[in-house]
């Protein structure tokens, strides 16, 4: 039986942000390119070819691990984009793709047989039955879960699955939703992650400051919320915000927080889970200084077997959505 | 007055009251107002000499056309208009009470924090979190115009410092240390509130 391990994959959306990542301690950075085929599409966010080719340089002379996030839906009428995507990473050196699409993951498999393939979350795929199929048929060797998973149902699903690698997220971001089915961003902008690479996109978007010192953020025709003065605030996702129904004002989906499973990390090394995930490749060099900081002592001090619950929330309570943290899915105990 | 730098109080304006007290030494070297015609060439110099440094960010920002923001720093009596690219790129002081030009977006937080976000000490999405930094306007600019200036690896007082003759780089090297310590102060400060434990949500 080898050693136990828990490899931590850490987002990148610039090239200063790869180096941050590695400087910090990555084991593994994931990118995209600077176009529709990934889901964090951001005006000024990303990387070119010559970019990518420079960054799996710079990440393999450190020893570490590339993977190039290519996990949109291809749109009909254009999938050369998407295959070029794929051709292009195999190209730059990535050591692994990550798709969601189907006949992507048969395109990368027929094309670059050597190439490493990784499922996106964004393909959703929760099951043994799924996880197998893909596997047999795609050759996929790891499976990034959702976030909508107990701690258990992740360990019983990790071991139902091997020798497929699964890869849970650890911090970031809190999408509950069936990732790459949400339509919300779609219903409002008529753009979505799945199919443009961008949730709320920023041409939506709109702050307001009101008298007080009150903000109104909106998206599209539809008022968000309004934090008071002083108040954290959220991403103006429509899953964050927050609506009158029924004669109460509330989170009608879930509450604007991030996800912080860093007390779950001895749980998630005895139950074989692969990689760890931070989310947020839109967010600054400084924060990926700090998370994958954080991160890389917890899990160092883990597997040394001199962990303690990590006191993560003071020293990274500035990069937290609303300035909350939640364990999320993992600490879920209705059904 | 004396500060721990590792913990600051929230920025407030004692606290304000109290670092511009320890500036006021220095301060008489400037010897005209922020918005005088000394300070605007000494914005446009300082504009000037970053994009010569960081030509490979004002590539990327190439996209932005014409458009210009007003950043504005909320602990000081005046605004900053900025145009990264277009025909007349620039940096350009506005004195508070004069109007304002159009501007795509206006950025709004205390200038400690700006000045961290400029040098990629603090992550952008954090200090909106923290409601230190106030957006209006087109995002679309903005977070092309965050994206860049995150790439990039801006260092002030390297930037701007080091052509400058070696008794004045000493000496301004002094009083930017002097100001870089409460800037630092003051952006620690700033995202004070945001630095408390947070509410931890069990279901």
């Amino acid at each position: 039986m080898s050693a136990p391990s828990l490899s931590l994959v850490c987002p990148a959306g610039t090239p200063a942000a790869l180096d941050a990542a590695l400087e910090a301690g990555a084991d593994a950075v994931y990118c995209g390119f600077a176009d529709a085929t990934n889901a964090r599409n951001f005006p000024g966010l990303n990387f070119s070819q010559a970019e990518m080719r420079a960054a799996a340089t710079r990440t393999h002379k450190a020893g570490r691990s590339l993977y190039i996030a290519i996990n949109t839906f291809p749109k009909a009428g254009d999938e050369a984009t998407w295959h070029r995507a794929v051709d292009n990473a195999a190209e730059a050196g990535a050591d692994a793709v990550i798709l969601a699409d189907l006949g992507l993951l048969a395109y990368a498999q027929a094309h670059h047989p050597g190439l490493r393939l990784h499922l996106s979350v964004q393909a959703a795929a929760s099951t043994p039955e799924a996880i197998r199929y893909l596997a047999q048929t795609f050759g996929v060797q790891r499976v990034v879960l959702p976030r909508v998973l107990t701690l258990a149902e992740v360990t019983d699903l990790t071991a139902a699955v091997a020798p497929v690698e699964t890869e849970v997220f650890a911090f970031g971001g809190m999408c509950v939703m069936a990732e790459g089915r949400c339509q919300l961003s779609s219903y409002v902008t008529g753009q979505s992650p799945n199919t443009h690479g961008v949730c709320s996109p920023a041409g939506a978007v709109q702050f307001r400051r009101e008298a007080g010192g009150d903000v109104t953020s909106r998206l599209g025709d539809v008022t968000i919320d309004r934090h008071p003065a002083g108040a954290p605030a959220g991403y103006p996702t429509l899953c964050k915000g927050r609506f009158q129904a029924n004669g109460t004002t509330g989170y009608l989906f879930e509450e604007p927080t991030s996800l912080n499973a860093a007390d779950h990390i001895p749980g998630l090394i005895k139950a074989g889970v692969r990689a760890l995930k931070i989310e947020g490749r839109q967010r600054g060099r400084a924060y990926v200084t700090r998370v994958v900081g954080e991160f890389r002592r917890a899990i160092d001090a883990a597997l040394s077997g001199g962990f303690t619950v990590p006191d993560l929330a003071r020293g990274l309570a500035s990069e937290m959505e609303g300035g909350r943290a939640t364990a999320g899915a993992y600490d879920r105990r209705w059904r | 007055m004396s500060l721990d730098p590792t913990d600051p109080p929230p920025l407030s304006p004692v606290l304000l009251a109290g670092l511009a007290a320890r500036l006021m030494p220095p301060l008489p070297l400037l010897g005209r107002p922020l918005t005088g015609p000394v300070a605007a060439r000494l914005a446009q110099a300082a504009f000037d000499r970053l994009r010569r440094r960081h030509q490979g960010v004002f590539d990327r920002l190439a996209v932005l056309g014409e458009r210009a923001f007003l950043v504005d720093p909320s602990d000081l009596p005046v605004r900053f208009l900025l145009r990264p690219a277009g025909a007349r790129p620039g940096l350009w002081p506005i004195a508070e009470g004069n109007a304002a030009p159009a501007a795509a977006a206006t950025l709004r937080a205390p200038l400690g924090a700006l000045l961290a976000l400029l040098e990629g000490r603090v992550d952008g999405d954090s200090l909106f979190f923290s409601r230190q930094l106030m957006i209006e306007g087109d995002m679309e600019a903005v977070l092309i115009l965050r994206n860049a200036v995150d790439g990039a690896d801006v260092t002030l007082e390297r930037d701007l410092a080091d052509r400058l003759p070696p008794r004045l780089l000493s000496l301004g090297r002094r009083w930017y240390g002097e100001i870089d310590s409460l800037l630092h102060l003051a952006a620690r400060a700033a995202i004070q509130p945001a630095s408390q434990p947070v509410t931890e949500i069990r279901p």
